[in-house]
């Protein structure tokens, strides 16, 4: 039962393109997925001097759900996303440098030399080792990634430089800039100029201009997502709430099986956010958007995605 | 140097987002998009209003039961883009309400002036056919509001701007353009509906298309 995940991710972000437009055919309110917007509901906020209220149910609904799953909505139906899957949107290096060189791997979980060659120890060991080689492994992991290698881990300081400055702009503004230049209302927007075309037949500029900004925004920024998108700034918020309460579902190798030590890399080369799945601990795995090919593409199939410790 | 605080990359892609979203907002207060007089759906309090707290999720042109509701394009208004307007090329307003039960940000609500009264028709002297032959009465006989457009001596329809609604019922039916395909240097139909903030909605009687053409978004008059 071979299940392709990519090609799970694009049907599920289809269904939400599908939904927005039998929304508009069957005249349902469905909205899109902008009626659920942290952001949104902040520009709104700041931009009319008034709190919408009615948005507030589906935003902390969406902020639980992030809480709970991750940032499975990136991955899975974020429409960027699907244009990513569908076009290929990043190259992941995984534990190669932007130069081609190898980055040091911090030798922790599944990766910790085992002295004793008899028995491998499992994650809940690593862990459990000394409180000072848990604090030395997240101090290492900066100290050792070298610049180019590291992973999107703390890019949580920029996207909350541009929320910030949308906020202040829409205050000024009084109109929720961010929304002219978001990628999802890109995707959309080009969802509403096609439906133009077919169910008016009027032909708009969007439809060039629209596409043209999300390539720009999408495969030009390449890190758009992880420090630019500021829903992703509550995303991440959310995700150092798990870590911090040890709580929710992540990726997770099985150490007896892995085969890190013996150099295996696959998990860090196909995972869009770089993250060595087979040494990360659960800030290592904030940046995870469960997009569950590190699951798929484990030659031994040791990693599951659970909740357990 | 990469994981605490911000990447170079990051801080860099981030400042070019933030200066784009700068230059947009400028450009919008300078150009004053915001105040544009677009006909837009039951419920709007007022243009900056509107353009202020919707956030472009489209759940007003989803609920319209007549999809006469599209967002606004791009090359009309930037600052406007995505926030609901109103094309009666299929389709007429009743006043349902559905699209203002169905906004979640207060974008349209219930109590606005516009509740019961979203624009106004003008009469375009050179499109519509009373003006050059008599016989054509459809907007007359199709307006659902009694006494809000009515016939003058020649037989020309005349709107009466305190009884008109804005519906759009007489636009939609308007035979003007298939009854003058020969000649297309006419663009419109002989009847029109128009915000009634815009410069066209403040004269009164008739008005030539160009004259449409010019002032039919300008602002010319404060929001109800």
């Amino acid at each position: 039962m071979k299940v392709n995940m990519k090609k799970l991710r694009i049907i599920a972000g289809l269904a939400v393109l599908a939904i927005a437009l039998i929304g508009f055919h069957f005249d349902t309110a469905i909205g899109t997925l902008c009626a659920l917007c942290p952001v949104g509901f902040l520009q709104i906020s700041v931009a009319s001097g008034s709190v919408p209220w009615a948005l507030l149910p589906g935003v902390l609904i969406v902020l639980l759900i992030v809480f709970a799953l991750g940032r499975a909505f990136c991955s899975w139906l974020c429409p960027s996303s699907l244009l990513k899957n569908v076009f290929g949107g990043h190259t992941p290096r995984g534990l190669t440098g932007r130069t081609g060189e190898r980055c040091e791997v911090p030798e922790k979980g599944c990766r910790s030399v085992v002295e004793s060659g008899e028995s491998y120890p499992d994650v809940t060991d690593a862990e459990s080792l000394a409180p000072a080689a848990t604090e030395e492994t997240a101090a290492s992991r900066a100290s050792r990634a070298c610049g180019s290698c590291s992973s999107g881990g703390s890019s949580i300081a920029s996207q909350a430089l541009v929320l910030g400055v949308l906020l202040i702009a829409s205050f000024i503004v009084k109109f929720p800039v961010f929304c002219l230049i978001c990628p999802i209302g890109l995707v959309f927007g080009t969802l509403w100029a096609f439906n133009r075309v077919f169910v008016l037949l009027e032909p708009g500029w969007e439809l060039v201009v629209f596409p043209l900004m999300l390539v720009a925004e999408l495969f030009l920024f390449k890190r758009w997502c992880s420090a630019i998108c500021p829903l992703g700034f509550f995303f991440t918020l959310m995700a150092k709430a798990r870590t911090k309460l040890g709580f929710g579902l992540r990726p997770q190798a099985n150490c007896s099986t892995c085969i890190s030590r013996e150099g295996c890399t696959t998990c860090s080369t196909v995972c869009g956010e770089n993250i060595d799945v087979a040494s990360a601990d659960r800030l290592g795995l904030e940046p995870c958007t469960m997009c569950r090919d590190c699951v798929e593409n484990c030659p031994t199939k040791s990693i599951t995605v659970s909740a357990k410790k | 140097m990469a994981d605490k605080g911000m990447t170079r990359r990051g801080f860099l892609a981030a400042g070019c987002v933030s200066a784009a979203m700068v230059g947009l907002g400028d450009f919008g207060l300078a150009t004053q998009q915001a105040d544009a007089a677009y006909l837009r759906p039951p419920g709007m309090a007022s243009q900056a209003d509107l353009i202020a707290r919707c956030d472009r999720c489209q759940r007003c042109l989803q609920a319209c039961p007549y999809d006469i509701i599209t967002p606004l394009s791009l090359g009309e208004s930037i600052v406007g883009y995505g926030t609901p307007t109103l094309d009666f090329m299929r389709g007429y307003c009743d006043f349902c309400m559905l699209c203002t039960e169905a906004c979640p940000t207060g974008a349209l609500r219930f109590g606005a002036p516009t509740e019961s009264n979203i624009g106004i028709a003008k009469v375009i002297k050179d499109s519509c056919v009373a003006w050059d032959w008599t016989g054509c009465t459809v907007c007359k006989d199709e307006c659902p509001v009694e006494g809000a457009i009515t016939l003058d001596d020649h037989d020309r329809p005349v709107v009466h701007g305190d009884l008109c609604d804005g519906c759009g019922r007489c636009e939609e039916v308007c035979p003007s353009a298939s009854l003058r395909a020969y000649d297309n240097t006419v663009e419109e139909k002989g009847i029109v509906v128009v915000s009634r903030t815009s410069v066209v909605a403040q004269s009164d009687g008739p008005i030539e298309g160009a004259a449409l053409r010019e002032g039919r978004y300008a602002k010319g008059g404060e929001d109800r």
